[in-house]
């Protein structure tokens, strides 16, 4: 009797007198081995060749920075799995965690992330890569999203790079001056103020003036509330903050075509540099040249900080923990031209068609207009022209959205080409070193700028 | 029958493998090729890496530039060797420290059980905290403003920036290294004055020698290679310091705590450049291994391993 492998098996399990070593090796025949091997053989094929972009994807999921925006969008994306049937699962991480990943991922066979919260600092390098989909033709194409409606500022800085649109800005993070307005109207240090310097407590225009007035408010009120609340953490906080003080006194640091042109105002930056310094050293909190924004947010919420120049979405976290015992209003930074960044959403190229077309709905669907209204009055920060025209949007925080067009528009983009992280880490060190006395001011500048040159150029 | 002929075929076949090859080795293939594949096919592929011009993100092809990456990026880089001066101060201050420290701790414990019983597992507590979380830890502790370090000095008129000051910023590093380490030194030293045998120690004591010479005539000579043992792995163990550096400081103030394996991570992961950090991940070990193998012959492990 010609007995089965299923028989065999069967047999095997159920007769005692086999030995052992027959109860558990139980050949498959030449037949099923093939069979298996082909079945694997087609999965893996299938796998790879991304199933020709018939296979309907009833899930995505999303790498992003635990921030506000992020939080916000995550909780709306239940209306998104409604309309459209697919779920979206987020997986949130800190900074470095999302670039580790999200570099790691685009270098991968296939990603396990469909969309990916890109950075400006990042966009360049992933492009040259050919790490990400072009989404040109999809945005002409829509009829949810439109370029013409984005801050020109926020799309130059994050959507396209060497004239082709790869991502779709989602928040920006312009560098602004939030002043505590309750302090600046309060009349017992208007008078003082204009006694001691002949003019109006306002904010400043220039440098100069920020300086004086920060010096003198810590002064005045015998350190208790800082003039100004800085981050002095090594790498882009700082950096991001010097840069539009660099800028406000006429330096640029890269250009638009990613050239570097840091050396060619030296002088400008040794003076930025001395304005900066001499701002940590008189009137901002006491081992503030180690803070990074958390830190900020919770002085400034404590009330123990008159102005910050910082992140602008971060005014909203200051007065969120404020509460009622002060006002904090955003202004243009001290001689305008803060820093441009911006996050953007963007779809890894190592993914397949449908997959890819899933990942460009929810995309398109984040940015329609009443999503991004929405995500603004849950929490979010405005990146376009039409949502800051809007009356609701800008009752939901007149402090910070009625003059947030202007300061963006007023602002230089950051570079976004390769190198552009590991230039504006490097000059961030040196501006580190100095604020920690470990080198002067000309030394470290000169470094910097070395190492900018040096980054930018490999 | 007709199963026996297969079967007496196959025992004959084992038979002449084990004639071939001893039983251990054939035992031992799996677990050889497993740790091959997982350490040796890294490592060459890491060290094929540093010859070319690989970027994490930017790369469309690999292009082989021989040597480049070892000469720019390790002995013509200023950060690189910095990166090394301070991952050699961290090793000496800190692993020489714990040295100390943990005799200290493993002669006071040294022959009295109750007293073991009570202090030992509180001094082994640290050790089962996660690296990342003694970072964190302690760059809260020693944090201005709401650190109990600064706090507490500062009632006796000390006041130091102990994150944003280059010196202390180290030091600060350090202190949390020997808070964690320790107590493996104090284990380590522990088991081997509890091995040590009485007669040389009697014979000492009969000779009229004090306590102080005992100690360094008879015990610490005896326990040359246990301490041998305990700075090696403590050695290896310091070397990659990273965690505590990146929960603390991010390798600041400016790059004064930046360690080499900061600057392996920092250069590979936050700067794309993966290539680069390869060359430099080898030649570290490469230091690393000669660091070691100097340790190994002048701390007498000859017997040990």
């Amino acid at each position: 009797m010609v007995m089965s492998n299923r028989d065999r098996v069967d047999h095997v399990q159920t007769d005692n007198d086999v030995s052992a070593t027959d109860r558990y090796v139980t050949k498959p025949s030449r037949r099923s081995f093939l069979a298996a091997t082909g079945a694997a053989g087609f999965g893996g094929l299938t796998g790879c060749l991304g199933g020709g972009g018939s296979e309907s994807v009833d899930e995505i999921t999303v790498l992003a920075e635990g921030v506000a925006d992020n939080l916000v969008l995550q909780e709306m994306t239940d209306q998104f799995t409604e309309e459209y049937d697919i779920e979206v699962t987020f997986e949130t991480f800190g900074y470095n965690q999302v670039q580790e990943s999200a570099a790691t991922q685009v270098a991968s066979g296939t990603s396990d992330y469909d969309v990916m919260t890109i950075d400006t600092y990042w966009v360049g390098d992933f492009a040259r890569g050919e790490q990400l989909v072009p989404i040109g033709d999809r945005v002409s194409d829509s009829d949810m999203v439109s370029q013409d409606v984005y801050i020109d500022e926020v799309w130059d800085t994050v959507a396209t790079f060497e004239g082709t649109n790869y991502t779709l800005p989602f928040w920006q993070w312009t560098l602004g001056a939030g002043y505590r307005q309750d302090i600046l109207e309060d009349p017992e240090y208007q008078d003082a103020y204009e006694e001691e310097f002949g003019r109006e407590l306002a904010p400043a225009e220039t440098m100069e003036e920020y300086v004086e007035m920060s010096t003198w408010m810590t002064e005045y009120t015998d350190g208790e509330v800082n003039g100004s609340v800085l981050m002095g953490q090594r790498g882009t906080k700082a950096n991001d903050q010097w840069i539009g003080i660099f800028q406000g006194m006429g330096g640029t640091f890269i250009d638009e075509e990613g050239n570097v042109r840091y050396g060619e105002y030296r002088d400008e930056a040794i003076q930025a540099t001395e304005y900066f310094v001499e701002l940590f050293e008189n009137s901002a909190p006491s081992d503030s040249t180690s803070w990074g924004f958390p830190s900020v947010s919770e002085h400034m919420g404590a009330g123990d900080g008159f102005s910050a120049i910082n992140y602008n979405i971060f005014f909203r976290n200051m007065q969120d923990t404020l509460g009622d015992s002060g006002q904090i209003r955003q202004y243009d930074t001290p001689g305008g031209s803060p820093a441009v960044g911006s996050w953007s959403l963007g779809i890894p190229s190592n993914l397949p068609d449908a997959r890819i077309e899933a990942a460009w709905q929810f995309i398109e669907w984040t940015n329609a207009f009443e999503n991004r209204k929405q995500r603004i009055l849950n929490g979010g920060s405005p990146v376009c022209t039409d949502t800051l025209d809007d009356q609701e949007v800008i009752d939901s925080a007149p402090n910070l959205w009625s003059n947030l067009e202007d300061l963006v528009s007023g602002g230089k983009p950051i570079s976004k080409y390769p190198g552009s992280l590991e230039a504006n880490r490097a000059n961030g060190i040196e501006l580190s070193a100095i604020l920690s006395g470990s080198k002067s001011i000309e030394e470290g500048i000169d470094d910097g700028i070395a190492a900018v040159e040096e980054a930018m150029s490999s | 029958m007709a199963t026996e002929q297969p079967q007496g075929r196959r025992q004959q076949t084992f038979r002449w493998i084990e004639e071939q090859l001893p039983v251990e080795w054939t035992l031992t293939v799996p677990a050889v090729v497993l740790l091959l594949a997982a350490t040796v096919l890294p490592l060459l592929a890491l060290v094929w890496i540093s010859l070319t011009d690989l970027n994490l993100v930017t790369s469309v092809n690999m292009n082989f530039i021989g040597l480049e990456n070892y000469r720019s990026n390790i002995f013509q880089s200023e950060r690189a060797r910095s990166a090394l001066l301070t991952t050699g101060i961290f090793i000496v201050s800190a692993v020489s420290i714990q040295l100390v420290l943990g005799f200290l701790l493993a002669l006071l414990l040294w022959g009295r059980p109750q007293r073991r019983r009570i202090f030992l597992p509180i001094l082994l507590m640290p050790m089962f905290v996660t690296w990342i979380a003694v970072g964190l830890m302690f760059r809260f502790m020693f944090q201005s403003g709401i650190g109990i370090v600064p706090h507490l000095l500062s009632q006796i008129g000390i006041n130091i920036a102990w994150l944003s000051n280059p010196t202390y910023a180290l030091a600060a590093i350090i202190i949390a290294d020997i808070w964690e380490w320790t107590s493996f030194m104090t284990i380590m030293l522990l088991a081997g004055l509890e091995g040590l045998p009485e007669a040389p120690h009697e014979a000492a004591r009969t000779d009229g020698a004090g306590r102080i010479e005992m100690f360094f005539d008879v015990t610490l000579p005896m326990m040359y290679p246990v301490i041998g043992v305990a700075v090696f792995v403590r050695l290896i163990e310091a070397s990659k310091v990273f965690p505590k550096v990146l929960a603390m400081t991010e390798g600041g103030p400016g790059s004064s705590t930046e360690t080499i394996s900061y600057i392996i991570y920092e250069i590979g992961f936050r700067d794309f450049g993966i290539a680069t950090a390869a060359s430099q991940a080898v030649t570290v070990t490469l230091m690393l291994l000669a660091l070691l193998y100097v340790v190994y012959r002048s701390g007498g492990m000859e017997d040990v391993f």
